[in-house]
Parts: C-alpha cells; structure tokens; sequence
C-alpha cells in the first residue's frame, strides 16, 4: 500500500467521520427543537375529531350528588367502579366476525 | 507507519461510531418511539388490499374510541371520589395540610386518601393519553393483530382499574368512620 493510499483512506475516513458526527447533531436537534411536552400526546387529526366532535363525546354515568345528607359510604357503595367487560365482549364478538 | 496508520484509522471509526448512538438514543422522546411506530404501521398499511386497510382503519378508530369513552368514565367516579372526600373533611371539620409536593404523612388517613386518589386519577389521565398502534403482521393475520392491541388495552385497563379500586376501598375505610 502506497503512501498515497494511506493518506487517501485516512482523508476520506475524516470526512465520513466528520459527517457522522455532525448528521447525529443535527438529527438530534431537530428531533429536540420538535419534542415538547405538549406533543408526547399529538394533537386529534381531522379524522379523530370527527369521531370526537366535543371534548366530552360520551355522556358521564350520574351518580348520586353529595349533598350533604347522603351516606358517605352507601354513596361510594351505590356508585361502583365502572364495568367494561361488556365492551370487550362486544368488540371480541366484531374482531371475531372479521 | 503502516501500523500507525491503521491504529489511527481504527480510532477514528470507533469514535465517530460510538458518538453517533449515544447522541440519538439518549435524546429519544416518547413521541419518537409513538412516531416511528406509526410510521412502520402507515408503511405496511399502504401495502393492504383496499378492504383489509378499511377494516384494520375501522379498528384502530375503535380501539381509540373504547379507550376514550372508558378513560372518561373513570375519570367521572374519581371526581366523585373526590367529592366524598371533600364533603367528608368538611362534615368533619377537619383541616387538611397543605402539601409541599415532596413530604408527606400517610399515617394521616386524610392526606392517605388524598394522595392515593390523586395517584389514581393521574393514571387516569395518563391511560387516556395512550395511543395504541397496530402491530401489523401481515394481512392475512389481521385478526390477530387487531386481537393483540384489544388484549392490550383491557390489561392496561384492569391496570388501571385496580388503582381506581384501591382509592376507593381507602376511601370507603375512611368514611366509615364516620
């Protein structure tokens, strides 16, 4: 291997490594100047918002008002922690039917 | 020389490789991850037959909506939780210290519930902020995927709901105190 050659080699490494280094930066600080808190959850997409035309789309369950005269406990009793497994039945049942 | 020359190559290779993944993995965001993840699923999406693409687009807006409207209903009880507490401190007048955010006394059974509620309302809203991606693996196991992310979602939701049902049973061990 000449001298030539050598030198060549060493030139065109520095320069890849140069290149290198300087993509990652600027990979990184583009994905920094685009990463905020706010964008860890996207913003709804014209699709989503058709199927959530309001902030609250699904009407809240009622449960009995705390009005002062209320049972504390037979108010917490009376409300319940949310049953979903009729939602996961129906949506087993239409994934079933694919 | 030549000896020199390739230990000298040799450094500049290792250092420019050992650079590069540090700088990109240490900076990676949570919506790096959901990004490429949405692009690998937009990528194989594109290769589907028009219909198979409806129904998995069909899907994947479900799985959104049952997600949302659940994450909703959670949230609605923890403010009813937070209502029975709150009418409890005042029927008892008790008054409730006001927390630094960094110590705390969970022997207090006020601050207790208090906390344990906040705990779980904050998975509340963290479970609503998921967005879950098709991991697709071919059209023909469609079923499957869609399957895979559903089974996803009701364990992230029984998840959840065990840090709803435990709020609840410290605060029904308080106000039956009363």
């Amino acid at each position: 291997m000449s001298i030539k050659t050598v030198l060549l080699v060493i030139i065109v490494s520095a320069l890849i490594g140069v290149a290198i280094f300087f993509g990652g930066n600027a990979i990184n600080s583009s994905a920094i100047k685009n990463a905020s808190l706010e964008k860890t959850t996207p913003a709804l997409t014209q699709d989503e918002k058709t199927i959530y035309p309001s902030e609250k789309p699904f009407p809240a369950p009622s449960y009995p008002g705390v009005d002062g005269s209320t049972d504390l406990k037979s108010a917490l009793e009376n409300a319940g922690v949310p049953d979903f497994s009729s939602d996961y039945q129906k949506i087993k049942e239409e994934i079933n039917s694919l | 020389m030549q000896r020199f020359f390739s230990v000298f190559l040799f450094s500049l290779f290792t250092f420019s490789f050992l650079l590069y993944p540090n700088l990109t993995f240490s900076r990676t965001t949570p919506e790096d991850i959901i990004n490429s993840q949405k692009d690998s699923y937009n990528q194989k999406l594109n290769n589907y037959s028009p219909e198979k693409k409806q129904k998995v687009q069909e899907f994947d807006k479900k799985i959104a909506q049952l997600n949302k409207k659940q994450t909703t209903e959670l949230d609605a009880y923890m403010v009813y939780q937070s209502q029975i507490l709150d009418e409890y401190v005042r029927r008892n007048n008790i008054q409730e210290r006001v927390s630094d955010g960094i110590n705390r006394n969970l022997e207090d059974p006020v601050e207790n519930a208090r906390y344990w509620l906040t705990f779980a309302h904050e998975a509340v809203a963290y479970q609503a902020a998921k967005i879950y991606i098709f991991n697709l693996s071919g059209e023909a196991n469609i079923k499957r995927d869609i399957q895979n992310t559903a089974n996803t979602l009701q364990n992230d939701m029984a998840v959840l709901k065990n840090k709803v049902i435990k709020s609840e049973g410290i605060l029904k061990a308080l106000v039956s105190k009363e």
